[in-house]
């Protein structure tokens, strides 16, 4: 069995590769010295990750930003994957595929385009609203994609048996359709969630000079060099990212 | 009889290909009838026109005096036992069976004693808070029924309901939903293309070929007489000697020369295959033609390249027509 | 059921009209024109923008986001099928973990992701910090900022897209074909390369095209690992947003890039069939 422990060491550099970086990241995180030699357990940077009033602001707008995408995302997404799954629009669900693998650059410079040419006949400026219609926007796809899957293994005789017993269209949607489809939509909304607290080049386009978000105070710090409190706001992602996964995972197994 | 569901020259396409061409029938009240047919001649079609999940390209659709046509399902006084159950998921085998009661309106304090006793007639008193998924086969098929009965419908209409069966628990509940039909007296149009499942159980049977019918009658009749080559051979084995169709437990084999009125042709023992409760000769004829005799223990052995008569009675001939 | 149908997708749709098609119709309209003297677009009609793409000076760039997507598409394969070999071959209730382990990085931030390799490449990063203290070099190596560095950070970002549909390729491949192909006289090595490899065919062009479409339109990678110098068409598109002011061009890129995705999607889907995604 040769082969079977070459891939095995394989395997593992390719986990160490993908995991590695990421633990390093967060293990200096604690680190006292400023620099990347281990001088000692510290929490230093989280006092200061947490006295950042600006960092603050903007990890309180990337909240509620990504919370209201996410609502409103997945509650249009899933109606609109119902919607596709009763029958088939080309042109929609065919829009909806292709906004999912256009470049995030190219999204973002024509919502700007967009945008500018709408403020134009109608004084409004560049804010949160503009940046939580251009999040519902791009994650309703997302949102599709994955009701979409759940759908897809659904029995449609379930439907059919709803209306035979006397529920309406949308009765048999509500009472039916609906509550199967929970885990899914479930799964979506931290999917829109996470691409919507995560997200900086389109965010960064569409966003105005009150609606800077996490992403782009991170972006900035990272680009001015070296910074530990970076780091430890790294690791706070990444935990509460990893929490929100466990959570979802509990929430599937045990409804 | 009083006709409860009437079908008039219904017809309907997918894509040009006709599917459902011409059916006109007569459910009479209380009756079980049986469409039975192969698959894809169309019975799950015009069983899907009933239930209102399609509407026919042409012909009408009565039940007891009433034009189900352009109602929506919801509007119909019918229900169906679907082939897969259909059974929500997510709700217990009790809930399932309120379902159709809530969507009436039916106060609460009324729906749980219909269940109950819905849920008694079925023997699943038990299982009542059970989610689907554990149930057994043969407790899904009874919650889907008791789910279908308790609305009180007009007429049930069962879709191949025991075709997820496994044949030993097939046959007992078979048995269990010819009595509950009589016992309720509602009228079931029943769906199979499984010929010994619509000889057992209907009261009627309409044989279905290729979007037609093909003859209309009583389990025995159409079995005995059977109009058409078509329906002599789905409703069982045939031996075809000369243009005509003789069943194999009518067909006689002897060594000696059989005695007057019978037909007789020369053939000669192929093979020999026992079958428990009787034998199955097969035999070929002097033409070519093979021929298939069931043949008692209590007769005489036959060995292979055996030279015999096969014989039979001319009022055993089913009168096919064409 | 019809208005009840129309009723649930008339949200997304007017969504996709707004906030996708519209844009995008702006977008090919800015095209054809002519930057304005204050940045913004004017008259005339032109197809200027377009044969810009074809200068040197662009096309180098171009041709440098071809040249790296393509090197990183290929390492993304070369390590996604060993790895989707080995979790297709573990124990059933393993498979899990192992797929998991692959996607959690995934949920991570993409910006962490990619500061963790600054992190770990910078002048003042890990791995010089280590080869420096223990004297393997005597000054920092030039890690970051170069092309190597974003290769990498794309090949780290997109891997599990890769990983992904090469596992569920192998999954569904008939289990027997391994044995069989062994039990004929193949060593196990020859079993990979004459049957799961070209079994496999469907998987890695499905994981090729995943890969390379967003390496093809990346951003942040090549601009926080590349710096300045390695910049591919995602940079060169918000130069021209921001900094340069020439929305007309930018808008021909753009659309130059996404008639590429376009046409490597639509070929994939005519191969394989819509399956293949």
């Amino acid at each position: 069995m040769k082969q079977g422990r070459f891939l095995g060491v394989f395997a593992a550099g390719v986990y160490a590769f993908l995991h590695v970086p990421l633990l390093i990241l967060c293990a200096f995180s604690f680190n006292r010295s400023k620099f990347t030699i281990w001088e000692g357990f510290s929490l230093e940077w989280y006092r200061q990750m947490f006295a950042d009033g600006q960092l603050g602001e903007a990890a309180w707008n990337s909240l509620v930003i990504a919370l209201a995408s996410t609502v409103l995302a997945t509650a249009i997404g899933t109606l609109c994957a119902y919607g596709l799954w009763k029958k088939n629009s080309k042109w929609l669900s065919g829009s909806l595929y292709l906004s999912l693998v256009t470049p995030e650059i190219v999204t973002g410079i024509s919502l700007l385009a967009l945008f500018q040419w709408v403020f134009r006949y109608w004084q409004v400026q560049l804010g949160m609203h503009t940046v939580i219609l251009a999040h519902v926007a791009f994650s309703i796809a997302y949102v599709l994609l994955v009701v979409m899957a759940r759908l897809r293994t659904a029995e449609p005789a379930l439907e059919d048996a709803a209306l035979d017993l006397g529920a309406s269209e949308w009765e048999a949607f509500r009472l039916v359709t609906l509550p199967i489809l929970k885990p899914g939509i479930a799964a979506a909304a931290l999917l829109a969630f996470t691409v919507s607290f995560d997200d900086y080049v389109i965010t960064s386009l569409v966003a105005g000079v009150d609606s800077e978000t996490l992403p782009m105070v991170l972006y900035a710090m990272a680009r001015r060099g070296a910074n530990p409190v970076v780091s430890a706001i790294s690791t706070v992602i990444f935990l509460g990212f990893g929490a929100l996964i466990l959570l979802s995972e509990r929430m599937q197994k045990n409804p | 009889m009083e006709t409860a569901l009437a079908l008039r020259a219904l017809e309907k396409s997918f894509s040009s290909h006709r599917v459902v061409d011409g059916i006109s029938l007569d459910v009479p009240k209380g009756c079980f009838y049986s469409l039975l047919g192969p698959s894809g001649c169309g019975k799950t079609t015009i069983l899907r026109m009933i239930g209102g999940f399609g509407e026919p390209d042409a012909g009408e659709i009565v039940l007891n005096g009433k034009r189900l046509n352009g109602l929506r399902p919801y509007e119909r006084p019918v229900t169906t036992v679907f082939q897969s159950y259909a059974l929500f998921p997510h709700l217990t085998a009790a809930q399932n069976i309120a379902f159709g009661l809530e969507r009436r309106g039916e106060a609460p304090a009324a729906i749980a004693p219909k269940v109950n006793r819905m849920l008694e007639l079925v023997g699943l008193q038990e299982k009542a808070g059970r989610m689907p998924a554990n149930l057994s086969g043969g407790e899904k098929q009874r919650t889907a029924l008791a789910r279908a009965l308790v609305v009180e419908p007009e007429m049930l209409l069962l879709d191949e309901p025991l075709s997820a069966l496994d044949p030993a628990l097939r046959k007992r509940v078979r048995i269990e939903l010819k009595q509950l039909q009589k016992q309720l007296g509602i009228t079931f149009l029943f769906i199979t293309h499984d010929q010994e499942e619509a000889l057992s159980l209907s009261d009627q049977i309409a044989v279905m070929n290729k979007g037609k019918i093909e003859q209309i009658g009583t389990p025995q009749e159409i079995y005995l007489t059977p109009a058409t080559r078509f329906v002599a051979g789905f409703l069982g084995a045939v031996n075809w000697i000369d243009g005509i169709g003789v069943r194999p437990e009518a067909t006689r084999i002897s060594r000696a020369t059989p005695g007057n009125g019978a037909r007789t042709v020369d053939a000669q023992v192929e093979t020999s295959v026992f079958l428990g409760d009787c034998f199955h000769v097969q035999t070929r004829t002097s033409a070519g033609v093979t021929v298939t005799a069931q043949v008692s223990h209590k007769d005489e052995p036959f060995a292979n390249g055996d030279r015999v008569h096969v014989w039979w009675h001319a009022a055993d001939e089913l009168p096919v027509r064409e | 059921m019809n208005r009840l149908r129309a009723l649930f997708l008339a949200p997304s749709a007017a969504f996709t009209v707004v906030l996708f098609l519209a844009p995008m119709a702006i977008i090919v309209g800015y095209s054809f024109m002519t930057r304005g003297v204050y940045g913004g677009v004017t008259g005339p009609w032109t197809v200027e923008n377009y044969q810009r793409l074809f200068d040197p000076l662009y096309g180098v760039i171009l041709w440098r986001s071809l040249v790296m997507s393509t090197l990183a598409t290929a390492l993304c394969l070369l390590i996604a099928f060993p790895l989707a070999l080995f979790i297709a071959r573990a124990e059933e209730k393993r498979k899990n973990i192992y797929l998991y382990l692959v996607i959690l990085p995934f949920w991570t931030s993409f910006l962490v992701r990619t500061y963790a390799w600054m992190f770990l490449l910078r002048d003042s990063g890990l791995i010089n910090s280590v080869l420096l203290s223990l004297h393997v070099i005597q000054k920092p190596l030039p890690l970051l900022y170069n092309e190597t560095a974003v290769v990498v950070g794309l090949v780290y970002g997109y891997l599990p897209f890769a990983v992904l549909p090469l596992y569920s390729n192998l999954e569904r491949m008939d289990k027997n074909l391994l044995e069989a192909a062994a039990d004929l006289g193949a060593t196990q090595w020859e079993t990979i390369r004459r049957v799961v490899l070209p079994l496999c065919a469907p998987g890695m062009r499905a994981a090729g095209v995943l890969v390379f479409i967003p390496c093809l339109g990346a951003y942040l990678t090549p601009d926080l690992l590349g710096g300045g110098k390695s910049i591919m068409i995602g940079n060169l598109i918000q130069n021209q947003f921001t900094t340069a002011r020439d929305w007309p061009f930018g808008a021909a890129i753009s659309l130059a890039l996404m008639a590429l995705v376009m046409v490597l999607l639509l070929a994939l889907l005519r191969r394989d069939g819509e399956e293949a995604l």
